[in-house]
């Protein structure tokens, strides 16, 4: 488990209260990965979403092109959070990485559950997804277009 | 008709011998050209260069692997700042061919087949102390002024 | 009165008789199975819900029923006649397939050929039975696992054993879980089963674009009469590959594989009208389809254990079984197996490469067949 102050270090869960921190914390996990292992498979089906603590990653995208993750905090597999819930693109440790994994099926229970907390998580999120639209295909950018 | 003369008369053993030996043989000899596909696949990257480049990169790869992949990065975490510097010319080398910008997944595949290791993690060192970036485009550039002379070309010098 | 009487006689219920009711029990089982047991929902529900279609009694001559020309599944089930649809799933199977464990490890390719044995085995059992060649050779390759095979050789074949061939088929893929272990417990020792695999290695994307090519060209050369189900599997994996044609691997293991297999799943199953289907025959089928998947687990698992004698990288004999193709079943069943001996042994990943070399195996199988009895 992860606590709660763990969590509120990172800007993705700063405007949450603690009721929803105390939330997250009982269904994250603490996960570690080597250098080099495939953290996440494109296309595969979207179960978890990950938040950078230490290391470095980088997100491939269909095409090929890629952008690299260092900073604490950093979101990856946010496709656990949008239907159709399949990843859109691949994530590759580049160093040995400590991440916090929160189950999809959970988190999207919580959402759906509790409609103030939703707003918060999807803002985030849709910041995260506005930064890599220009990455995803045209499918995916229609998908998440009409989720937003 | 039935029982053994049946197998007989309708060519049963010798259908039932060839038509496994045909499914073994297929089978075993995918296996066996299966097992030839990394070095086959290894061979044509090197090949595939342009012809004026081909001599001189295979000579100086042999040489730089043979001289550097066990010093290159070692298992510990950390690099030493000598081997990240091999590395970054090593990495260099195999941009020049491949353009600038280039495709990060790409290069880290590359590398990776000519027998670089860590090449993950020194890639991570290059992009965070800023010698290797990402542009918006997602694709990668070596940051300019950094080195004057392209490794390539000082390394061809070294061969000339 | 006479009216009223008249109409009743002309319902399905006047004109049903017992093997119209066997025959829809076996539909209802086989939907049962399907959404109550999860046992290949995708199709037992359709091939299900296609014996029901196929089973209500109706006036032939009124164009209703799937044998009568110009009836509307007599038009879809021209797909299955002409052997249309099986290589339209491998289209879908192949963009769905990743064959890198395969390409990690191309010894345990020979696994999904020792697999074959059954289909020869039961070949030989059905000639033994009195079955005509042709006849025998289809219903030798429901030994192959692979439904869409099974489909495409008696189609080819014997068309007026389609229906039970594909019944037998796909009923005995659903029940791997069922038919696989006792047999791979049988004829391995618990120290083989413990065997642990090494992790293999990474496969680059330049050998997985290679690898459909190659296999295309190899195993079409060798078996031309394969050509059409091998053609579409690798053309298939080839969309996937090579990356730059997403939307049309996309479109061929979603769109493409769910309406081929709904037509399918649909036709096969109304193409066991009760006249047709309740003979004597197809029990032989049945009980051959049977021995034929035995063979097969048995041929794969022994084999595992032949080549374990001359290598000192050893390989955990429940391998062999997944080489009866039945993707991903019979992978699962090695994982279920392997697992009950040691939960922490992961076999899945490494049944999944003569699980796929399977399928390949089957195709040639069939196509080998077909040039010998065609």
């Amino acid at each position: 488990m992860i606590t709660i102050e763990e969590l509120k270090r990172y800007e993705i869960f700063a405007e949450m209260d603690l009721t929803e921190l105390k939330l997250l914390s009982a269904m994250a996990e603490e996960r570690k990965a080597r250098e080099g292992d495939e953290l996440i498979r494109i296309g595969s089906p979207a179960r978890t979403l990950y938040i950078l603590q230490e290391g470095g990653l980088m997100v491939v995208f269909p095409d090929g092109r890629a952008i690299t993750l260092h900073k604490p905090g950093r979101v990856v597999g946010w496709s656990a959070l949008v239907s159709p819930t399949h990843y859109t693109a691949s994530v590759t440790c580049l160093t040995d990485s400590i991440l916090i994994a929160f189950p999809g099926s959970e988190l999207l229970r919580l959402v759906q559950r509790n409609v103030a907390f939703g707003t918060k998580i999807m803002r985030k999120i849709s910041e995260v997804l506005s930064r890599r639209l220009p990455f995803l295909q045209e499918k995916d950018k229609r998908i998440l277009k009409q989720r937003s | 008709m039935d029982g053994f003369s049946a197998i007989s008369a309708g060519n049963g053993w010798l259908i039932s011998a060839l038509g496994i030996s045909v499914v073994f043989f297929g089978l075993a000899s995918l296996a066996f050209i299966i097992s030839f596909f990394p070095r086959a696949i290894s061979w044509w990257n090197d090949h595939a260069q342009t012809p004026r480049y081909v001599f001189p990169l295979l000579r100086s790869l042999l040489v730089k692997r043979r001289r550097k992949v066990p010093a290159l990065l070692g298992s510990g975490e950390s690099h030493e700042p000598g081997e990240i510097d091999d590395a970054e010319e090593d990495l260099r080398l195999l941009t020049a061919h491949m353009g600038e910008p280039f495709k990060l997944p790409r290069l880290i595949e590359m590398a990776e087949q000519r027998g670089l290791t860590r090449v993950h993690s020194t890639i991570n060192r290059l992009i965070v102390r800023g010698t290797m970036v990402g542009g918006d485009d997602g694709l990668f550039r070596w940051t300019k002024g950094t080195d004057k002379k392209s490794p390539v070309e000082k390394k061809f010098e070294e061969i000339e | 009165m006479e009216l009223l009487i008249e109409f009743l006689q002309n319902t399905g219920f006047g004109m049903a008789d017992f093997r119209h009711l066997v025959m829809i029990a076996v539909g209802l089982i086989f939907i049962y199975l399907g959404i109550a047991r999860h046992y290949e929902p995708l199709l037992l529900v359709p091939i299900g819900f296609g014996i029901l279609v196929g089973n209500i009694p109706v006036f032939k001559g009124l164009g209703l029923g799937i044998y009568e020309k110009g009836s509307v599944l007599n038009y879809l089930y021209f797909g299955v006649r002409q052997g249309i649809y099986p290589p339209l799933i491998f289209l879908g199977i192949g963009a769905m397939t990743d064959f890198s464990t395969l390409l990690a490890r191309p010894k345990l390719i020979l696994l999904g050929a020792a697999a074959q044995l059954g289909v020869f085995m039961t070949f030989l059992g059905a000639l033994f039975l009195g079955f005509l060649p042709k006849e025998a050779g289809s219903i030798g390759i429901i030994g192959g696992a692979d439904g869409p095979t099974a489909i495409f050789l008696s189609a080819k074949l014997a068309p007026h054993l389609v229906g039970p061939i594909a019944i037998a088929a796909y009923s005995y893929m659903a029940l791997v879980p069922v038919i696989q272990p006792p047999i791979m417990r049988l004829l391995t020792s618990r120290q083989e089963r413990l065997i642990r695999m090494s992790d293999p290695r990474e496969v680059s994307s330049q050998e997985k674009i290679v690898f459909p090519i190659v296999g295309f060209l190899l195993c079409c050369f060798l078996a031309p009469a394969a050509l059409p189900l091998l053609a579409m599997l690798f053309f298939g994996n080839l969309l996937k590959e090579c990356l730059v044609t997403d939307r049309l691997a996309k479109t061929a293991r979603t769109a493409v594989v769910d309406t081929v297999t709904i037509v399918l799943g649909l036709t096969v199953g109304a193409s066991t009208q009760a006249d047709v289907f309740l003979t004597g025959k197809s029990i032989g089928i049945f009980i051959l389809g049977a021995c034929s998947f035995m063979v097969a687990t048995a041929g794969g698992v022994l084999f595992a254990k032949v080549m374990n004698l001359f290598s000192h990288d050893k390989i955990n004999p429940l391998l062999g079984a997944a080489g009866v193709s039945a993707v991903p079943d019979s992978a699962r069943v090695v994982q279920m197996v392997g697992n009950r001996e040691d939960p922490s042994n992961y076999l899945l990943m490494h049944a999944m490469a003569p699980n796929v070399a399977g399928v390949i195996g089957s195709a040639i199988a069939a196509g080998v067949l077909w040039s010998f009895l065609g």
